[in-house]
């Protein structure tokens, strides 16, 4: 049983830095619609970020700091140069987004590759002293993230549901068109949610960096579809979706470690993905009526 | 020959022949088929266990079937698993997919095959991969090292120049003027008693058969196979040829891949790396070549040498002249060109 | 022009009912788009369907043509039920519709675009046909010859070489006709056909739709322009909130009080 409440343990910290990266993933969808397969490797430019902050500064609050400042300007230029001038295609042009955000994610891997290298770097950690919360055993660094992850995402929620820019930005998600014509500036929301998006997506690879302890430019890039997952199946395009999906798909993962062989983890939620996206493309929480326009 | 540039050119005849297969499911049916160096990978490994002999786990080397058959047999089983393993995935994922998500699905199926391939030890040795595939033809012709080398790029070029003849007659059927129509618009092809998915589903087929085939090819020549080798990238990679290019086009897509997937890394090598870091010209080479893609999505989507259109020829026929051609004969005839209707 | 229907004894001529709708019923979620729909198209006949935004004429559409299923009722093609067939197949089975937009094949050119309707009809596209060469050969030179004349019909030949997607608006809605008479079938649903069309291009599209009639088609024309269908078409059925409120000649409508609240409000004018 111990084994089973340590695999949830794992899996809600698992399941914390997904949250964000999935949410920025939503963020990003809601608004362009389309899927952005550079995602995991703006995770990525966040985590290096931090990496670099920390020879600067040596505080974790600062790397947590530059991690999302980096993931915002890295979102933002994906947006300008990879997603805009393709945005508006139908049919098997809007395919060349698709392949373009590929081609992003590949030129931003390798340019970290040719940076840093291709060993892994130490990344700071936290002192780990372990805690007992109710049935979980969980070390400070595993608290750090889930707490860095929670208040990202409620103040992210706060910031959508009760400023006027938040309501902007969902009036741009849900009708874009509607939301221009009624006096919005599109184009401009627009690229404050995507640097948004990366803000989260940012600090994601921040948290992913704390959890992991070593970073490659690969690292991102393998939680890619991960986090494609946890947004299909919560639902792409919705917020509270990408909580509940990075929770099913964190948890799941670590569970299934247990009684499977842990190398199969990923396969886990890679069949979960395949599967909503074939059976239940809304996904299995409902989510936004957007998918389903786009799926046929 | 040089061994070097005999090696430079099996690779050649190999990535154009892959990339052909590729562009029949993205270049004609519109399909971003992200699985594809999975089935290509399927083939290298179907192949090397029909080709091999059993495997010997006490040494590190078990993997199922090894049927010690000839290479003849082995690139037909290698063409026939990938093609229905793409009948499979095809039949569920097209008929419910288009577009991103199919791409998402199909990356999705093929990463799942790579982790099967490097933990599941008893399927293809696990991340050790297959080795030990003796040279083709071996019993019957007995070839030096070199003389060898000359015979598998003849193979491989025949196999190439096979592929391109097929392809440029599909290219003038009914059968590709009717794939790309649905690519096009496939809800008023179906207006018009087209099936979509029925077209695409064959295109996704025999793209798939061309995969495994030139797995086939590859594990002949590198006479092993494992995941080391390969990673959805290199699909990705199989793509910039397309784009560059010409998509849809057999001979853009020999250009492309030529020149994109041969030129550029040939030209890398002449780059000193700094400090002598191993990974700095391989990412080199691949951040060029994620430049190259992205240059062309912007400035000449539809690559150097877009899809042929036939004219209407005399007696009601079609000819299938290239466009330069063309333009240059309509040039000679008419002092200045006629302009009709302006484009929407 | 009288109403067709109900002039069997006055010696009309009976003209075949190619498709039949009864009862038809869609729902989208919480939205009723369609409570229940009935009618009735005949061979030699231009049938109008009109009526304000939201009636529900576009869903009817769809249900015919096998975009969308129907929650409930039949829809019967030469007196077959074709409820589950999809729209490729009621297609093969004589049943076209269009499109709002021409939605023609950009890449391929106008002669291919004519081309691809003759190869589904005489299944040529698959690739068994590659076997078949010269049987298929000489299919294309039928269709090849086919092509040319409609192409010539709507005066689009000199435009036979280009790609479709360098074609202007008016051009592209001619290829879509021309497509269209490639087919040559029985049954042609058409959805708004004069959509932003200008008035002579207008009455091109309306002679050669009465064209297609004459030579044994059974039409539906989706339009807002009342004057169009009036000049068009032979029945014509009004929809509002997803049902068919009225039926018979334009004259006859008019003198519906139902028909013209539902168009124009309480405030009422000659449609």
């Amino acid at each position: 049983m111990t084994a089973f409440l340590n695999a949830v343990g794992f899996g809600i910290v698992t399941a914390s830095f997904l949250a964000l990266a999935t949410t920025g993933l939503s963020l990003q969808y809601s608004v362009s619609r389309l899927p952005n397969f550079a995602q995991g490797d703006i995770m990525t430019v966040g985590a290096y970020a931090a990496y670099v902050a920390n020879g600067w500064f040596h505080s974790l609050v600062f790397d947590g700091i530059f991690a999302g400042l980096a993931g915002a300007a890295m979102a933002w230029i994906v947006y300008m140069a990879l997603i805009r001038p393709f945005a508006n295609r139908l049919g098997t042009n809007r395919l060349t987004a698709v392949v373009s955000t590929l081609a992003g994610a590949l030129i931003i891997e390798n340019v970290l590759l040719m940076f840093f290298g291709g060993n892994a770097v130490a990344f700071p950690t936290v002192s780990g002293v372990s805690n007992h919360i109710g049935p979980f055993l969980l070390t400070n660094e595993q608290l750090v993230i889930i707490g860095v992850s929670l208040a990202s995402i409620i103040a992210l929620h706060a910031l959508l549901k009760f400023t006027i820019v938040g309501k902007a930005v969902r009036a741009v998600a849900d009708h874009r068109d509607l939301a221009r014509v009624s006096g919005l500036p599109a184009g401009l929301l627009t690229q404050l949610t995507w640097a948004f998006s990366g803000l989260l997506t940012g600090v994601s690879g921040f948290v992913l960096g704390l959890t992991a302890g070593a970073l490659v430019p690969t690292l991102g890039f393998s939680y890619l579809l991960v986090i494609f997952a946890a947004a299909v199946v919560g639902g792409i395009g919705s917020i509270r979706g990408a909580l509940g999906g990075a929770l099913i798909i964190g948890v799941g993962m670590e569970v299934s470690a247990v009684y499977l062989s842990s190398d199969y983890k990923q396969v886990f939620a890679l069949f979960l993905l395949i599967a909503t996206i074939l059976i239940r493309p809304t996904g299995l929480l409902g989510g936004s009526r957007s998918a389903r326009k786009v799926a046929a | 020959m040089s061994s070097y540039l005999v090696s430079v050119l099996t690779l050649g005849a190999v990535t154009v022949t892959l990339a052909l297969g590729l562009n029949l499911q993205y270049g004609w049916a519109g399909d971003l088929n992200l699985a594809y160096y999975g089935f290509v990978a399927l083939g290298a490994y179907i192949c090397g266990v029909v080709v091999l002999p059993k495997g010997n786990p006490a040494q590190g080397a078990s993997w199922i079937l090894g049927l010690h058959q000839s290479f003849v047999v082995g690139a037909i089983s290698a063409a026939v698993v990938a093609a229905v393993a793409g009948l499979a995935i095809g039949s569920v994922a097209l008929r419910r997919v288009t577009g991103d998500y199919f791409a998402i699905v199909t990356l999705s199926v093929t990463l799942i095959f790579w982790t099967f391939s490097d933990q599941f030890a008893p399927m293809f040795n696990g991340a050790e991969g297959i080795f030990g595939v003796q040279p083709a033809f071996g019993g019957v012709l007995h070839l030096s090292y070199n003389s060898y080398g000359q015979f598998l790029l003849g193979i491989c070029l025949a196999v190439m120049v096979i592929v391109i003849i097929v392809f440029e007659v599909l290219y003038r059927s009914p059968f590709a003027r009717t794939l790309r129509a649905v690519r096009d618009d496939p809800v008023s092809a179906s207006a018009f008693g087209i099936s979509p998915y029925r077209r695409k589903l064959v295109a996704f087929v025999l793209g798939s058969a061309v995969a495994g085939l030139g797995g086939a090819l590859i594990v002949e020549y590198v006479t092993a196979f494992s995941p080391a080798g390969w990673s959805p990238v290199e699909t990705f990679l199989l793509f910039s040829g397309i784009i560059v290019g010409g998509v849809g086009s057999v001979w853009g897509v020999f250009f492309g891949a030529s020149v994109v997937l041969i030129g550029v890394p040939q030209m890398t090598l002449f780059i000193p790396a700094p400090g002598g870091d191993t990974t700095f010209l391989p990412a080199l080479h691949d951040l060029i070549i994620g430049f190259i893609i992205l240059a062309f999505l912007y400035l000449r989507p539809r690559g150097v040498f877009p899809e042929k259109s036939p004219q209407l020829g005399p007696d009601n026929t079609l000819r299938w002249q290239s466009r330069l051609v063309q333009a240059i004969a309509a040039r000679a005839r008419k002092p200045r060109e006629l302009v009709g209707d302006e484009p929407a | 022009m009288t109403s067709s229907v109900q002039n069997l004894q006055s010696g009309e001529q009976y003209h075949e009912v190619l498709l039949e709708a009864s009862g038809l019923r869609k729902h989208f979620g919480g939205l009723l788009a369609v409570q229940s729909c009935s009618l009735l198209l005949r061979r030699y006949e231009v049938t109008g369907l009109i009526g304000p935004n939201g009636a529900g004429k576009s869903t009817v559409l769809d249900l015919l043509s096998g975009v969308e299923r129907a929650d409930a009722g039949h829809v019967l093609l030469r007196g077959q039920n074709i409820d589950t067939r999809p729209t490729h197949l009621r297609a093969r089975m004589g049943m076209v519709r269009t499109f709002q937009d021409p939605r023609v094949w950009p890449r391929l050119t106008v002669l291919e675009n004519m081309l691809v309707v003759g190869d589904g009809l005489t299944g040529s596209s698959g690739l068994r046909a590659i076997f078949r060469h010269r049987k298929v050969m000489a299919q294309q030179r039928a269709h090849i010859r086919r092509a040319v004349e409609l192409l010539a019909a709507v005066d689009i030949m000199h435009m036979v070489d280009r790609r479709a997607g360098e074609l202007s608006g008016g051009q592209a809605r001619l290829l879509a006709f021309a497509r269209l008479a490639m087919a040559n079938p029985d049954v042609i649903l058409l959805d708004e056909p004069l959509a932003g069309v200008n008035p002579v291009l207008g009455e091109r599209l309306l002679v050669l739709i009465r064209e297609m009639a004459t030579a044994g088609a059974a039409v539906l024309v989706v339009e807002h322009n009342l004057v169009a269908i009036e000049q068009l078409c032979d029945v014509v059925y009004v929809m509002a909130q997803g049902e068919v409120i009225g039926m018979g000649s334009m004259e006859e409508l008019r003198q519906s009080e139902q028909v013209v609240l539902a168009y124009l409000g309480p405030t009422t004018e000659a449609i």
